[in-house]
């Protein structure tokens, strides 16, 4: 689901209260078809958190969505060496816990 | 036009800086203030205004608390927050200030002290910034990094260039006595050197550091009577982008653009008159970045700008001369400001560019967020 204004069509990521191109307030929420590709990608070598220790080196990929907004997300069954910009992905939903759920995405094939 | 000529920088004020632990931040301010003040010949009490760009390791400081502790009574303050680009940006709000006539000696003031502050926690450049924290998105340098990988590719732009700025600036640092970092690198170094988040090399990324920096503005006329001759302020300008830049329609410029043609506009200069440059280098790439966006190269030329040798000491268009963030000492923009006023002043030994009369000094906040440029002249 993104964020979309339905006075002035626009999609906006990170959420938020207001429309950054008009302006209104009265955001809704709409199912989108999770499809996007790669904009940027990057390799962290370094612990900045021991929480990702064992992951090192890992990848942390920019992701345009087909409405035009970009996220941070990490990309799933994907070899490092295959990752390009322009990489087709489509989104897959990680149940981190019972109650949250992190959006990663991997290479589509459609 | 504008500001042009009516306002002057004096009395530059340098720290003990570099790795620099059990010192408060407040005490580093108050070394760079009083140093600025005995550079430019003044006593405390001529200082009547003070702007500080806040310390990134202890908010509590603002300009009243500064002027407290140096027993000011002020007929203007201000606190200013535009991250890395507040340097440029305060001298042009001191000027406007000055100019005003709502001061005559504006103390302009950054004290940090990131390199031994926080050593359990890492330093706060390493933090997470938002809840992408969640994929092990962490630090500045991975959102800086995300716009060096789309800069490759789009404009071809390679590594190796990314190292030919990192290599000049340390040779520019090895003839800085008060450098950090001295040691002379090739780019076989550069390309050895380990990732930190690829494609950003350790040799990417600047510094991290304690120490502060301080100068004073007035008017031109008051700057003439001074200690040191003055450096005249020909020309500013400011430019932000979208904030967040990973949503900016595209990430590949900045807001040198706009800052840049404002300041030439009201120095009345082209940029081939500008004889020493300090471009805001928290990490390598941004600079050929900025140099395009400026307008000295075209877009997707500045790698090649620097393999050529354009930026060095002896080129035609010397570059961070003090050896910048990279090399030199990471006070923000603060290292910028100072090197191309001493240039200017004819101050700069060994690294000294002959005959240096006119300057442009850019810093720049955020991830390419904030951005402002000066004009100088001697």
């Amino acid at each position: 689901m993104l964020q979309k204004c339905p006075e002035c069509g626009q999609y906006r990521y990170p959420p938020g209260e207001t429309c950054p191109y008009c302006l209104s307030s009265n955001l809704e929420w709409e199912i989108v078809n999770g499809w996007g590709n790669v904009f940027s990608w990057v390799v962290f070598h370094q612990v900045y958190h021991r929480t990702f220790a064992d992951d090192i080196p890992y990848t942390v990929v920019l992701i345009e969505l087909d409405q035009g907004v970009r996220m941070i997300s990490s990309l799933i069954d994907c070899r490092m060496e295959d990752i390009r910009i322009g990489l087709p992905v489509e989104v897959v939903f990680d149940d981190i816990t019972n109650e949250i759920s992190l959006p990663r995405f991997r290479p589509r094939t459609v | 036009m504008g500001l042009k000529n009516k306002c002057a920088i004096t009395g530059l004020g340098y720290t003990v800086q570099g790795k620099v632990p059990d010192r408060s931040a407040m005490s580093f301010y108050i070394e760079a203030a009083k140093n600025a003040i005995a550079d430019a010949g003044l006593s405390i009490r001529d200082i009547d205004g003070i702007i500080i760009q806040p310390c990134p390791t202890d908010s509590r400081i603002t300009a009243f608390s500064l002027a407290q502790d140096m027993g000011l009574s002020l007929r203007f303050g201000a606190d200013q927050q535009l991250q890395g680009a507040s340097s440029c940006a305060i001298i042009q709000h001191a000027a406007m200030a000055v100019d005003a006539g709502l001061c005559d000696y504006c103390l302009c003031a950054f004290a940090d002290t990131s390199r031994s502050a926080s050593p359990t926690t890492g330093n706060i450049y390493q933090r997470a910034m938002s809840s992408d924290a969640a994929y092990g998105m962490f630090g500045v340098a991975a959102s800086y990094a995300m716009i060096a990988r789309r800069y490759t590719h789009e404009y071809g732009i390679t590594s190796r260039q990314f190292g030919a700025v990192s290599v000049a600036f340390r040779h520019h640092a090895s003839l800085n006595p008060i450098a950090q970092m001295r040691q002379p690198i090739t780019i076989d170094d550069h390309q050895a050197s380990r990732w930190v988040v690829e494609p950003l090399h350790l040799f990417d990324c600047c510094l991290v550091s304690d120490g502060g920096r301080a100068l004073i503005v007035t008017s031109a006329e008051r700057a003439r009577n001074l200690a040191k001759s003055p450096v005249y302020i020909m020309g500013m300008g400011q430019g932000h982008p979208l904030s967040d830049p990973l949503q900016r329609k595209t990430v590949t410029e900045t807001g040198a653009i706009e800052s840049g043609k404002t300041a030439f506009s009201m120095a009345g200069i082209t940029r081939k008159d500008i004889d020493v440059c300090s471009i805001y280098d928290a990490f390598s790439f941004a600079v050929p970045m900025q140099l395009e966006d400026l307008g000295f190269c075209t877009k997707g030329e500045g790698g090649a700008f620097f393999e050529d040798g354009h930026i060095a000491l002896g080129g035609a268009l010397p570059t961070n001369t003090s050896g910048g963030l990279l090399s030199e000492v990471y006070i923000q923009g603060w290292v910028g400001t100072h090197e191309v006023i001493s240039q200017l002043r004819g101050d700069c030994g060994q690294r000294q560019v002959p005959d240096a009369e006119l300057g442009l000094v850019t810093s720049s906040g955020g991830v390419l967020s904030t951005h402002a440029t000066l004009i100088l002249r001697r």
